[in-house]
């Protein structure tokens, strides 16, 4: 026996340490064995361990029945004797709804620090009470400002405007201060996770004794009471109501209708006599008014435990700390809203509740309106682009007939090479091409006269201009050419075959070095291969062999698919020239 | 609940994210609707130059008469306009009209006709020759597209049969 409750502890500690959920853990099934082998001691074993290891041996032991029921309300007591660390609520969310709901709310009608734990928990469980019992909470006893932000929770969202509507009935009719907050929160409060009651904190098990353990009262800070596990100081009274959410009848507001919607608990939640608390024995201190609490000091919300604080280490000291600061702010910002809000607000915010359906929208600001504004602009950009598309619309085809006859305008910029043509270099470009003509025909001084007359109309006709130097040069006019073919260079010294004829004409006039220099400029503006070839035999025939060589095996390495060779008239006039010297 | 209203700030924020995407994103769009129509005119005149060009090698024996400089409207299909005709038309100005034959012009193809009238598409033509055997021709179309002249220019050489 002993031994089991060795392995149970081992192995519960195990699962805890797993991920996922509960029962499909992969020591869930050990753990089950185990527990359903110590099931027969399942009183004295669930009033012995932890809290936390109870419960699991309760949710493992597969014993079903009344028995167990009344033992898991009592380990549920225990819990809440403390705010549950993200542990405990792993294993509280394993349980069934129903069962959370008959377990968890039946202590909201209880006062005192339990009942905040309660509503934190249920808040943290994401447990949903219809709308018709939060009028049984409310008018159970007092409550703080944090146990209402959490009790709002347990709202279900498309109950959320009948509440409202009921609570401030109820507040008409009765105007206790607990309806007036509770539906100023349903109305403004933006608090998006549960919030931990006033004064309390989440306390990790493996650092702190749960026997130590004291909890502050929220509304009364010098009330501590000991809530120690081990030795409750409860009194056990008679037996408790059962059926329904009210609370005992030692609760303050006994004489209460339930209506037959409204959530019915597990009957055994107080079963057990040893867990009710006895209104005359209870030591809580009774909540003071929360008007009086309704400004709240920002040490008291910043203020971190003492007690727990010492047995932390300085790390999760500081680090609670800030958190504890940050989450004080948002909780006094809320508060210090909530009590500002007067009878005309509470008005009011019955009536802007269609404006929060939009709200959320609003959330994000800029940069929603932005993204929104922006695809707008679009679209309407789209719209216009698409109706002003003339290409495409037959209506806007009413377009005035041009004039037969226009004036002819400066210059046309060329839609391909984007250079400026004006009407001089067309007329001009009729002559040049009959000096083409010509040319072609090998009458070079009737090509002569017509390149002449076009440069006449048009001087800046580059074309033109070189092939009147290639002309000058076929004619043997050395001279003449070389001046007409540095002025092309001159101006555009990319165009092709300028520097080819210039670098020929050169070799003419024996201007060895200028032609060679030409020869590389035009092989290195558009690499062709005929331009090459020619200053490859340029090279060899002025007796630069091994140059002329290596740009040979350049030139071959560079179009692999031809075979190059010399020409046989470089290679005798190279010969002839070696031969002399 | 009540949500706060946006602060002079947060408009600030907003408007100017907003400007910053919306000023590139609209000229974005005019500029790419520009370059779209200016690509058309481009592919349209080169096609106009392709036709002129490809009728006259084809019916080399009808040469139009183009004075020096002298632009002629792509609209301007009046009878004493040949080229009009004789561009689109081409079946009815080779001499073999047919009754019934379909004219190409501005109620048979308005899109067409939109497009030469709005950017008013020209063409002009020059001839070089000095005997029938060989003819330099040089066509040149001409166009104003969001207020520059612009103009696409072909050569070619036409050799008698």
């Amino acid at each position: 026996m002993p031994q089991k409750i060795q392995q149970f502890i081992i192995l519960s500690e195990k699962i805890l340490s797993e991920t996922g959920e509960l029962r499909t853990r992969r020591s869930w099934n050990e753990l089950a064995s185990v527990s359903s082998q110590l099931a027969p001691h399942m009183v004295q074993l669930s009033q012995g361990f932890k809290p936390k290891n109870a419960l699991l041996f309760l949710l493992s032991c597969g014993n079903e029945g009344q028995q167990k029921n009344s033992l898991i309300s009592k380990v549920f007591r225990k819990i809440f004797s403390k705010l549950p660390n993200n542990e405990t609520l792993n294993i509280l969310g394993s349980i069934s709804k129903i069962d959370l709901n008959g377990n968890v709310l039946s202590f909201l009608y209880e006062n005192g620090p339990i009942c905040s734990v309660a509503a934190y928990t249920a808040a943290k469980l994401g447990l949903k009470v219809k709308s018709d019992a939060f009028e049984f909470f409310l008018s159970a006893h007092e409550w703080t400002q944090d146990d209402l932000i959490n009790l709002s929770f347990l709202v279900y969202e498309n109950e959320k405007e009948d509440l409202k509507n009921k609570v401030y009935n109820s507040y008409k009719s009765n105007p206790t201060e607990a309806n007036r907050l509770f539906l100023n929160i349903l109305n403004n409060a933006s608090v998006l996770q549960p919030v931990v009651p006033n004064g309390m904190t989440i306390e990790n098990d493996e650092t702190i004794s749960n026997k130590n353990k004291t909890v502050k009262h929220p509304i009364n800070s010098k009330s501590q009471v000991e809530l120690s596990n081990n030795n409750y100081k409860y009194k056990l009274t008679g037996s408790s109501s059962s059926g329904s959410l009210f609370p005992n009848n030692n609760q303050p507001n006994n004489k209460i209708n339930v209506p037959n919607n409204t959530v019915v608990p597990n009957q055994n939640i107080v079963s057990n006599q040893n867990f009710v608390p006895k209104q005359q024995n209870q030591q809580f201190v009774q909540p003071q008014k929360l008007k009086q609490n309704q400004q709240i000091p920002q040490q008291i919300v910043n203020q971190p435990n003492k007690e727990v604080s010492t047995v932390k280490t300085n790390d999760n000291q500081n680090q609670k700390q800030s958190e504890q600061q940050e989450k004080g702010k948002i909780i006094n910002d809320i508060k210090e809203k909530i009590s500002n809000l007067d009878q005309v607000s509470l008005n009011l915010n019955l009536s802007s509740i269609d404006i929060d359906k939009y709200s959320s929208f609003f959330k994000k600001k800029p940069v929603v309106i932005s993204i929104v504004a922006t695809v707008v602009f679009i679209a309407v950009l789209i719209v216009i682009n698409t109706t002003t598309n003339d290409g495409d619309n037959l209506e806007n085809i009413s377009v005035v007939k041009p004039p037969k006859e226009v004036k002819l305008p400066d210059y046309w910029v060329n839609a391909v090479t984007n250079k400026k043509l004006t009407p001089q270099y067309i007329q001009a470009d009729v002559d040049y091409r009959m000096g083409e003509l010509y040319l072609s025909r090998n009458k070079y001084n009737e090509a002569v006269q017509f390149f002449q007359m076009a440069l006449k109309t048009e001087p800046n006709h580059n074309i033109c201009k070189l092939r009147w130097g290639y002309t000058e040069y076929l004619l043997g006019h050395y001279s003449v050419a070389e001046k007409l073919l540095l002025e092309v260079v001159k101006s555009d010294s990319m165009l092709q075959c300028a520097n080819l004829y210039l670098a020929r004409n050169y070799s003419k006039e024996n201007k060895l070095d200028e032609a060679e220099k030409h020869f590389k400029k035009e092989y290195a503006n558009y690499g062709v291969l005929e331009v090459g070839m020619e200053y490859a035999n340029f090279l060899y025939k002025i007796g630069k062999q091994d140059e002329a060589m290596d740009f040979l095996a350049s030139l071959q390495e560079k179009f692999p698919d031809k075979m190059l060779v010399l020409d046989s008239k470089t290679e005798k006039f190279a010969k002839k020239t070696k031969t002399k010297g | 609940m009540k949500k706060k209203a946006l602060t002079l700030t947060e408009v600030i924020i907003a408007l100017s994210v907003g400007l910053a995407i919306m000023v590139p994103t609209s000229y974005m769009f005019a500029n790419s609707n520009k370059q779209l129509e200016k690509s058309s005119n481009l592919i349209f005149a080169a096609g106009l130059a392709r036709t002129i060009i490809s009728s006259m090698m084809s019916n080399h024996t009808i040469f139009p008469q183009v004075g020096n400089n002298t632009f002629i409207s792509c609209c301007d299909d009046s009878s004493d306009n040949v080229y009009f005709r004789y561009l689109f038309n081409l079946k009815e100005n080779c001499g073999n009209l047919k009754k019934g034959l379909l004219k190409i012009g501005k109620a048979t193809s308005p899109k067409f006709y939109h497009r030469i009238a709005k950017y008013d598409f020209r063409y002009g033509i020059t001839l070089a020759q000095i005997d029938e055997s060989v003819k330099s021709v040089a066509v040149y179309i001409t166009w104003k597209e969001f207020g520059v002249n612009k103009n696409y220019e072909t050569h070619a050489f036409i050799v008698a049969r």
